[in-house]
């Protein structure tokens, strides 16, 4: 079991958008997307490890600010050259306008 | 089983090398090469380039494609000639026979005949023999000091790079640096950091005498102005590697002339800084000089090797520069009688160029880090997909850029 950690208020991530978060030294990208859902992944594009907050959302892909390399946010799923390796992911929940993510420890 | 031979393993070699043995396992590749280093990137050269400390070398092959059981790498052997007829490549003494030919052979620092002298410290920087030879003469100096002839993208990046270390001065001839790519409220931007940094831009530059031995170069401008150097950088510009393919009777402009598919014969490719293309965009020929071009057309060159069916290659041109903590993008292709519409949110600032029909057809923007990554990809969809736009909404901070592609 991991523990659920609050990371942002809803309201501070817009919709069709994410932002970076930072957790016992480690940055999280937080993404709304455009059906209200949320979802959570490392802020780091796996590429050359520039943070993907600069990004660009669109559905359920987020665009790498630097070399366009592009993941689907939902899956981590890197799709194509340059990226090469998936993106981590993380179960994210919603409660009272707060916004949670379950991170398991090593 | 196809065997596809690639001259030139950089970005657009090696990204059409990895997509061809990664979708097809029918294929053998040989990739050859004149540097004896290969696959590394070339945007960290002159942006991360430090003193005491690593070179800056970026592996455009981290999972180590290049080392799969179909492909051949051919390191530190150039090709000197190219069989059309008979599809032979001439790798230094040994013919290759190819049955598909990818020409990657990028392009070359341009020199100046002026600063050609004979053991004195003028160097170019295009790969990282390059930049070692620039951070190994800067270390060996206590106080070293730097110029830099040309004020383009590289020579600026190098002076923010080695700004800290070495007493940079940049010489420019023309009055605003970067005038033919960027507006003045951008450019004076990049002026003003590095004036902040201590970098000396000389605008306006017209430099008359040049003298050099083999400890230092002095330059002397057309106004009595003096200087000595233990180091010049120039960083004038760019010319494609078409020489092998002209002489193998391909037609030359302005780089290696490719149909919008990149071909440049039946079986011959060619892909990335050393060809010239028709814009998709705007159906002009251009050569572009550009990260993404050279990564998306090796990738368009593999992906109809891999099909079998030849497709109009339909990339946006789109380029980036990191100076200090400044990033600047670009995107489009401005034409010749647009109106510039600026949009100024403070630390980021835009200017979109509204041809006079309403359309966008370029955008340039500077800001911290890549903050304007977003707004500009924004703008590339705008351009995609043809939106008429207003001058007053593009200037208005207050509109979301998002909200004008959804209409
Ligand atoms: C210092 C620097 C900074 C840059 N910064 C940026 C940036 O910030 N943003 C951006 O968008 N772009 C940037 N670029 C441009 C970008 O790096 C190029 O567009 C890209 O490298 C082009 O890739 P290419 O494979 O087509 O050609 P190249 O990278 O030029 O590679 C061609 C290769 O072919 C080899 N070759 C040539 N002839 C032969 C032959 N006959 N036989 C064998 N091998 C041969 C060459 O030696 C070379 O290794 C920068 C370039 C430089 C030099
Ligand atoms: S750092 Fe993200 S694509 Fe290169």
């Amino acid at each position: 079991m991991g523990r659920w950690v609050d990371v942002c208020a809803t309201t501070e991530v817009d919709e069709e958008d994410l932002i970076s978060v930072e957790f016992e030294g480690h940055d999280y990208a937080i993404y709304h997307d455009e059906d209200g859902e949320f979802f959570a992944t490392d802020a780091h594009c796996t590429h050359e490890k520039v943070n993907l907050c600069d990004g660009f959302v669109e559905g359920e892909i987020i665009e790498c600010p630097k070399h366009n390399g592009r993941f689907n946010f939902k899956t981590g799923e890197g799709l194509g050259s340059p990226v090469c390796i998936d993106l981590k992911t993380y179960p994210c929940k919603v409660e009272n306008e707060r916004v949670f993510i379950e991170l398991v420890e090593v | 089983m196809t065997h596809v031979v690639i001259i030139g393993a950089s970005l657009t070699g090696t990204s059409c090398a990895q997509q061809l043995v990664q979708s097809d396992s029918d294929v053998r590749v040989t990739l050859i090469s004149d540097e004896l280093d290969v696959a590394y990137d070339r945007p960290p050269l002159s942006k991360s380039l430090k003193l005491g400390a690593a070179l800056p070398r970026v592996d455009l092959d981290p999972q180590a494609h290049l080392k799969s059981a179909n492909i051949t790498v051919l390191a530190g052997a150039p090709a000197k000639s190219i069989d059309i007829a008979n599809k032979k490549v001439d790798v230094d003494g040994n013919l290759v026979s190819y049955d598909k030919l990818v020409i990657a052979t990028g392009a070359r620092a341009r020199t100046l005949p002026a600063f050609e002298i004979a053991g004195a410290p003028i160097v170019t920087l295009r790969s990282l023999a390059d930049a070692k030879i620039i951070q190994e003469r800067l270390e060996s100096k206590t106080a070293p000091r730097v110029g830099i002839v040309g004020g383009g993208f590289i020579g600026l990046e190098l002076a923010s790079a080695l700004s800290e270390s070495c007493q940079v001065n940049l010489f420019e001839a023309q009055a605003n640096l970067l005038s033919r790519v960027l507006p003045k409220e951008i450019s004076g931007r990049v002026a003003d950091r590095h004036a902040e940094a201590n970098v000396s831009i000389h605008l306006s530059a017209e430099i008359e005498e040049i003298e050099g031995d083999s400890d230092s170069v002095r330059l002397t401008l057309a106004d009595g102005q003096n200087f000595e150097f233990d180091l010049v950088v120039l960083g004038v510009g760019a010319v494609p590697n078409d020489e092998i393919a002209g002489q193998a009777g391909l037609t030359i402009d302005n780089g290696i002339a490719v149909d919008e598919t990149l071909r440049a014969k039946d079986d011959v490719y060619a892909g990335g800084d050393c060809c010239s293309f028709p814009l998709a965009l705007t159906g002009s020929r251009v050569r572009l000089e550009s990260w993404r071009n050279a990564q998306e057309q090796g990738l368009h060159i593999a992906n109809q090797i891999v099909s079998g069916e030849h497709s109009a290659f339909d990339g946006m041109p789109w380029f980036w520069s990191d100076q200090y903590d400044l990033g600047l993008q670009m995107a489009g292709w401005p034409n010749s009688n647009s109106q510039q519409v600026i949009r100024d949110m403070g630390e980021t600032l835009l200017c979109f160029e509204l041809d006079p029909d309403s359309k966008l057809s370029a955008v340039s923007g500077i800001g911290p880090g890549n903050s304007v990554a977003k707004d500009i990809k924004v703008c590339e969809r705008l351009m995609a997909a043809g939106r008429i736009l207003s001058a007053q909404e593009l200037a208005d901070p207050a509109v979301k850029l998002k909200k004008l592609l959804k209409g």
